[in-house]
């Protein structure tokens, strides 16, 4: 008997939702939570649109982040696709946005957390104190999570015949370049 | 599309552009000087200097529009375009004639030497006389001045005033008889063959024309609409096929910035090929750009600005 994928389990209503992105959305998850270490992730289809995208942190401060998987070779998105997107994210109410997805491997802060737990039940006196903070630096670092959206910014994850993912950035309207300074 | 040929008349203040094998051209210093700063648009110059041997670098008049830039000025009423004869064979000036151009050029170019000497006298005049009102060192003068005057007086058998100083005269300033440019050229125009009397006013002012057929195509129409809509952000906009794009976008005068964009135009409802993004975003990875994808929609009505514009990085990640 095949094991069943717990992504693919994971996955399965928005891939058959979408099966343009299926495989590119499949791709980029696993990239996004395995190699990129992007947080909090979870798949979706926009409401009114048949387009599947992934709402993730990058880093927990900074706000919500969308990424729009593509195969390298699609010819299925249009300008009034790009529109559609971006108006719906304009109007898209937290209501719709769903919960997180487990994360399909512990964060490194989750493996600190299990070690510290570990020699604490160990009998080591001095790590009583120890687990206070730690205990205190996660309830820090909830309330540090940024919930916003960033409705401006699309991530593109195009991906290849060979499971490459490659991100850009599109933003809307006429936005300068990073990487050059102000005048 | 039935093509206008029963043109409007070009305003008084229209600049005329040559229309030269279909390129509009422009071949006065002043004009382009207007061009590049009043309304944005730089062309690019094509023009060789005599006697310097790199040629890259100091390319001077004429300068040659894009077709964009050419459509957009007749269109906004601040140019119209004159067609030239463009079979020099049948054109080509005989010495006399080209005695009398350059007999004539030298006469306006002395004139107007003439009148830039004058207006330096006159404003040299007026800066001193400024001067001379406001000065401490002046006022001082003018007391010792008069208790020197009042001294010999007391002293018996003196004019009490000195004659003033005659008051500099004023040479008028020489009214130049410089053409205006208005409508008129410098010298005559050989008119083309199939529109002769559109050598005279009045000129082309309205596109497409057989002579100039853009925009005739949604693609052509998309290409005016962006760079109408990118001039009236205060953009500028220049060529853009050695960096891979349609145009590249400066945030200024680009004898002051480098471009911020590499745009690409997106027609309708063209794919936008996922292939295509990787391109268009390595390309301004390295070059310090970003990609702008300027996506054009005909609107009813024959309205030609929706344009939605999209700007393109690499992520930074991945």
């Amino acid at each position: 008997m095949v094991p069943t994928d717990p992504l693919r389990t994971l996955l399965l209503p928005v891939l058959e939702a979408c099966p343009l992105q299926a495989g590119s959305l499949y791709t980029s998850y696993k990239d996004l939570s395995l190699s990129v270490e992007w947080h909090d992730l979870r798949a979706f289809v926009l409401p009114g649109t048949e387009w599947a995208v992934i709402l993730g942190h990058k880093k927990r401060q900074d706000p919500l982040r969308v990424v729009l998987p593509l195969p390298l070779h699609t010819t299925a998105l249009k300008p009034s696709i790009l529109k559609l997107i971006y108006s719906t994210l304009a109007s898209l109410p937290f209501s719709a946005i769903p919960v997180p997805d487990d994360p399909l491997v512990p964060s490194i802060e989750e493996v600190q957390r299990e070690m510290a737990s570990r020699r604490v039940t160990s009998g080591d006196a001095e790590t009583g104190e120890g687990s206070t903070e730690k205990e205190k630096d996660n309830g820090q670092e909830a309330a540090e999570v940024n919930e916003s959206i960033d409705r401006e910014t699309i991530y593109l994850a195009i991906v290849t015949s060979d499971s490459t993912v490659v991100y850009y950035k599109l933003s809307k309207g006429i936005k300068k370049p990073a990487d050059i300074p102000d005048e | 599309m039935a093509i206008d040929i029963e043109p409007m008349l070009a305003s008084p203040s229209s600049i005329p552009i040559y229309l030269i094998n279909g390129v509009g051209t422009v071949w006065d210093a002043q004009v382009a000087a207007t061009l590049h700063c009043v309304h944005g648009i730089s062309g690019l110059r094509v023009g060789t200097l005599p006697g310097v041997s790199s040629q890259n670098g100091f390319l001077g008049l004429p300068i040659t529009l894009m077709q964009e830039e050419t459509a957009y000025l007749v269109r906004q009423g601040i140019a119209h375009l004159v067609p030239v004869n463009p079979n020099p064979t049948h054109s080509l000036p005989t010495s006399a004639e080209v005695q009398k151009y350059s007999a004539e050029r030298v006469r306006r170019l002395r004139e107007l030497e003439a009148s830039m000497r004058d207006l330096e006298v006159e404003n040299a005049r007026k800066a001193k006389a400024k001067f001379t009102q406001a000065g401490e060192a002046a006022a001082a003068k003018r007391e010792a001045r008069a208790r020197i005057r009042a001294e010999k007086a007391a002293k018996g058998g003196v004019e009490l005033f000195e004659p003033e100083e005659p008051a500099p005269t004023s040479k008028p300033i020489a009214k130049t008889s410089l053409e205006p440019l208005r409508g008129t050229h410098f010298h005559d125009i050989a008119p083309h063959p199939h529109f002769p009397a559109l050598a005279h006013l009045p000129s082309i002012t309205s596109l497409p024309h057989p002579l100039f057929p853009f925009p005739s195509s949604a693609r052509d129409r998309a290409l005016l609409a962006t760079f109408t809509r990118l001039l009236s952000l205060d953009l500028r906009v220049g060529l853009g096929p050695r960096f891979g794009g349609e145009f590249l976008v400066y945030p200024g005068d680009y004898l002051r910035y480098h471009a911020h964009y590499t745009s690409q135009v997106v027609v309708g409802e063209e794919a936008i090929r996922p292939a295509e993004i990787v391109a268009w975003g390595r390309l301004g990875t390295g070059t310090k750009k970003a990609g702008l994808i300027c996506c054009w929609e005909e609107e009813e009505g024959g309205e030609e600005d929706g344009v939605e514009f999209y700007s393109l990085e690499w992520a930074n990640f991945g």
